[in-house]
């Protein structure tokens, strides 16, 4: 019998990894056994640093990973990631409907067998005053995770200075004032309670974010068609179930967050246009650094351009 | 041959081969068994860099080595006799509340022996304590202060719970619910030193305003160094790697141009003297993070947690085994790597049971701090041993009351949930 | 022999130093840190990793100056009772098997930065990780020496602190 040990961050016991869960025991039922499906939750293999490493050397062979971890092998894929680039699920649909089979597409050709984008949401800019200009921004101690590359890239783009530290940090920070922003999904701001420290969200999506079910090419080849089929499906399966809860949570966790006495501020219109030029001349500085083609950006514009005028 | 190999590097190890060096052994024999490429070693190593809390322990430990090259002790003798000389036990308490004040800020990875032990050892034996006892008390406060705020244990518990949906756990009530049980085991500490030492003549001084203004004035720049701690931790420094920092640059600048007893000579020496302790320290952390691995890698802590939900059906046994079960996993494993894997598998079960989250990250807790000091492997025992140039066999019999005692303290938490939870609801 | 003492003792002290300033760097790269987070409301991305990676090299620097002052953490409890010529035997056992472990660490560490090269890892700032990860087969393999060299002709007289 096959064994596949695969590594998440999520931690036992959370639905993504129930569902990942019920997955293995459909694959292992379906194939009599012969492929079984190990998970270490929790991060406890390491970062995802430290889980590529180990796919490298087959102790793990894949892992529920965020998109950007990725990105050494297929820089496209982070496309998606570009600042302010959407403005509503709507539009992420009509994008995704094309992208989703370019994006496995490449991942493939670069090592990464994968079964379907995994949304983990808007991240929103929340603060501890409210962010309706570009001015404001760049006013705030603003926190960016700590070994994140494009977030540094980002930032870089955008010629504002962020406070770097790592994600346990963040909390005792916003208590303390030594950062009143940040930059996350609604769903994270609650379970990591940094809502508490907070009080406005500002109502542009800045970020989209997303994951991937990655099995290295080396593992996944290894297998016989038939149990390959099986795996396939099942992961699609699960896949698909998770981005769309995850797509349900954080649009609870946005009501959750109003009724927890986090204040929705929109910028005006003019406000936005400026916020909105500022970002496309940051993505330019994204497709200078190689962190996406201008080719595909260009195409996932095109993709949102018709989205906007037909509405 | 897997149980030859196995007792060949046991063997190996009472030798007096370096502990590193045995961890390394195992973990190798065992991914090599596993049919693992061994580069996962180097790559386990490597972890190390995953962490910015680590950066505390060369800083903390620093500042410490330079405070002990110093008069800092008699100093702090000095204003702890003028302060509680007349208590019986006041030095005791002094100890115990210097430990518990340090662990909390460094998270117990053995800052608080190599920094303050050198201090605490000698201001105790001075006060009329025996060292047999100083040492026991010492080894046993290393990880005194891990259920205080903000201790990173408990907000990583919160963290874990929350991700799990678990209501109700969070990171202000698990801190609040830690504190009785923290000067719980402070008292109970302190009561123990009474009596242990209650033939021991430690002359009780009368209280004297003025020697303990005197004495106070004369350690106003080391009496900076809480101040500074507090400050950064509850006004805008934050990080604790920040703090060490600080306090390392803070305690150089006192000692080497205020108080003038470290020449700018001795620094080069000084450093290189307490980074030799810390690389030690350092390379056992990770390399233990291999074996840690190895461990997870063949599942063992799911094994284990799913034998005890599969044989025990009463709610006090399984909490009595739980205790017994996290001392002993304690015992070897890293304490974050401890909370990362267990909490998930026990929080659901224990549930089942009817325990309250919250009193259950205490209860977690407190058997980790523990874990520290139990014979044979408590990480607390190796660096004391180190530290005090004593034999490992010296600090088990000198730790053994103590442990008693900590572990009565975790009974009274584990079947007392009312107590932990008193100032939560 | 009289060149490899020097060369040894002059490796003690590159090692030293190598150590106290690996500190004095964290202390002032943090400090820099704190001030510009506090005073200007910003931070610069390469401090932090860079102090991380300090960690490191303190445990691979500070664990080869204790080989060779034979300062490691051990349980030596079988020592204690022992004296004359098991005494020896035991420490030269001891001595072996850790050579013999730090020379499969140097191996395996050693393929580990290889690898990382190849796949051109990042540090921080744009910079490559494997320079600062050698540390790691350097270290061990100094160690494996060492321990190798106290098998053979004992632990150094002169040498401890
Ligand atoms: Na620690
Ligand atoms: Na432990």
């Amino acid at each position: 019998a096959e064994t596949l040990k695969i590594s998440t961050q999520y931690p036992d016991g959370n639905a993504v990894l129930n569902e990942l869960k019920r997955a293995a025991q459909a694959i292992e039922e379906q194939t009599e056994g012969r492929l079984e499906l190990k998970f270490y939750p929790g991060g406890v293999m390491g970062d995802d640093q430290a889980v590529q490493r180990k796919i490298r050397i087959g102790q793990l062979h894949g892992a529920l990973i965020q998109s950007g971890a990725l990105a050494s092998a297929y820089p496209d894929a982070q496309v998606l990631n570009a600042p302010l680039l959407f403005r509503n699920y709507e539009e992420v649909d009509a994008v995704r409907a094309e992208l989703d089979p370019v994006i496995e597409a490449g991942l493939a050709d670069n090592g990464w067998q994968t079964f379907g984008l995994i949304e983990a949401g808007f991240a929103y800019g929340m603060s501890q005053q409210p962010i309706t200009t570009m001015d404001n921004l760049k006013q705030q101690k603003l926190w960016l995770p700590a070994n994140d590359p494009l977030s540094e890239q980002i930032a870089r783009a955008f010629d504002i200075n962020p406070i770097v530290l790592n994600v346990g940090d963040v909390l005792t920070a916003l208590q303390t004032g030594a950062i009143d922003a940040v930059v996350v999904p609604p769903v994270g701001a609650i379970t990591l309670q940094w809502y508490s420290r907070l009080d406005y969200l500002t109502d542009a999506p800045f970020m989209y974010t997303y994951g991937v079910v990655a099995l290295s090419d080396r593992a996944y080849r290894r297998l016989p068609d038939a149990d390959r089929a099986i795996l396939d499906a099942e992961l699609r399966k699960a896949s698909a179930t998770i981005d769309e809860q995850n797509r349900v949570d954080n649009q609870a966790a946005l009501e959750a967050l109003k009724k927890l006495g986090i204040e929705v501020v929109e910028p005006g219109p003019e406000d936005m246009a400026e916020l909105q030029r500022e970002s496309e001349a940051a993505t330019s500085v994204l497709i200078r650094d190689d962190q996406f083609s201008q080719s595909i950006y260009e195409r996932v514009r095109a993709l949102i351009e018709r989205v906007r005028t037909d509405s | 041959m897997n149980s030859l190999v196995s007792g060949l590097i046991a063997l190996f190890a009472v030798l007096g081969t370096p502990l590193f060096v045995v961890i390394l052994a195992a973990a190798a024999w065992g991914f090599w068994v596993s049919d693992i490429d061994l580069m996962v070693l180097p790559i386990e190593l490597y972890r190390l860099t995953e962490n910015t809390l680590l950066m505390a322990l060369p800083l903390f430990t620093f500042a410490g080595y330079m405070l002990s090259e110093s008069q800092t002790a008699n100093r702090l003798v000095r204003v702890s006799q003028a302060a509680l000389g007349w208590l019986p036990g006041g030095m005791i308490l002094i100890a115990l509340l210097a430990c518990a004040f340090f662990t909390m800020l460094t998270g117990g990875s053995g800052v608080t022996i190599v920094a303050l032990g050198a201090l605490l050892l000698p201001a105790m034996t001075q006060a009329g304590y025996s060292e047999r006892f100083a040492l026991g008390l010492i080894t046993t406060s290393g990880s005194l202060g891990l259920l205080l705020p903000p201790a990173i244990p408990l907000i990583l518990y919160g963290i874990v719970a929350q991700q799990m949906d678990v209501a109700n756990v969070d990171i202000q009530s698990l801190f609040l619910a830690g504190f009785i049980p923290a000067v719980l085991m402070i008292l109970a500490l302190w009561l123990l030193g009474l009596w242990q030492q209650r033939h021991q003549a430690v002359p009780l001084i009368p209280f004297n305003l003025r020697e303990l203004f005197d004495a106070v004035w004369e350690s106003k720049w080391e009496l900076g160094i809480p101040v500074i701690v507090m400050g950064g931790l509850f006004s805008g420094w934050l990080v604790v790697s920040d703090i060490a920092a600080i306090t390392a640059l803070y305690v150089l600048v006192i000692e080497v141009a205020v108080y003038r007893e470290v020449s700018i000579k001795r620094l080069p020496a000084i450093a290189a003297e307490s980074m030799k302790m810390v690389g030690g320290i350092l390379l056992i952390l990770g390399v233990a993070l291999a074996f840690t691995n190895l461990l997870v890698d063949l599942q063992v802590p799911t094994w284990v947690f799913e034998w005890i939900q599969t044989h025990i059906d009463s709610r006090w046994v399984f909490l009595l085994c739980l205790n017994v079960g996290l001392l002993a996993l304690g015992a070897i494993l890293d304490i974050f790597a401890a909370l990362i894997i267990i909490v998930p598998l026990i929080l659901p079960v224990a549930m089942e049971y009817g325990v309250d989250p919250v009193h259950l990250g205490i209860i977690f807790v407190a058997n980790m701090q523990i874990g520290y000091f139990t014979p044979p492997v408590g990480m607390n025992l190796f660096i004391a041993s180190y530290r005090f140039k004593r034999s490992i066999t010296e600090l088990y019999a000198a730790t053994l009351p103590m442990m008693l005692v900590l572990m009565g303290i975790v009974l009274v938490i584990t079947f007392w949930p009312d107590m932990v939870l008193f100032l939560v609801r | 022999m009289i060149w490899i003492r020097r060369l040894d003792a002059g490796m003690a002290r590159l090692e030293q130093g190598l150590l106290a300033l690996s500190l004095v760097a964290m202390v002032s790269l943090s400090v820099v840190q704190i001030l510009l987070r506090n005073l200007a409301g910003t931070s610069w991305f390469w401090i932090d990793p860079f102090n991380r990676l300090l960690v490191l090299w303190l445990a691979l620097l500070g664990a080869l100056v204790a080989t060779r002052s034979g300062e490691h953490i051990a349980i030596d409890a079988l020592k204690h009772y022992l004296s004359g010529w098991p005494a020896w035997l035991i420490e030269r056992l001891a001595t072996g098997f850790a050579g013999f472990i730090c020379a499969l660490m140097t191996w395996h560490a050693s393929r580990f930065v290889y690898d990382e090269y190849v796949y051109n890892t990042p540090a921080f700032a744009g910079l490559p990780a494997w320079p600062f990860q050698l540390i790691m087969p350097i270290g061990f393999g100094l160690m494996a020496v060492r321990f190798a060299a106290y098998t053979f002709f004992g632990q150094g007289e002169g040498d401890h602190e």
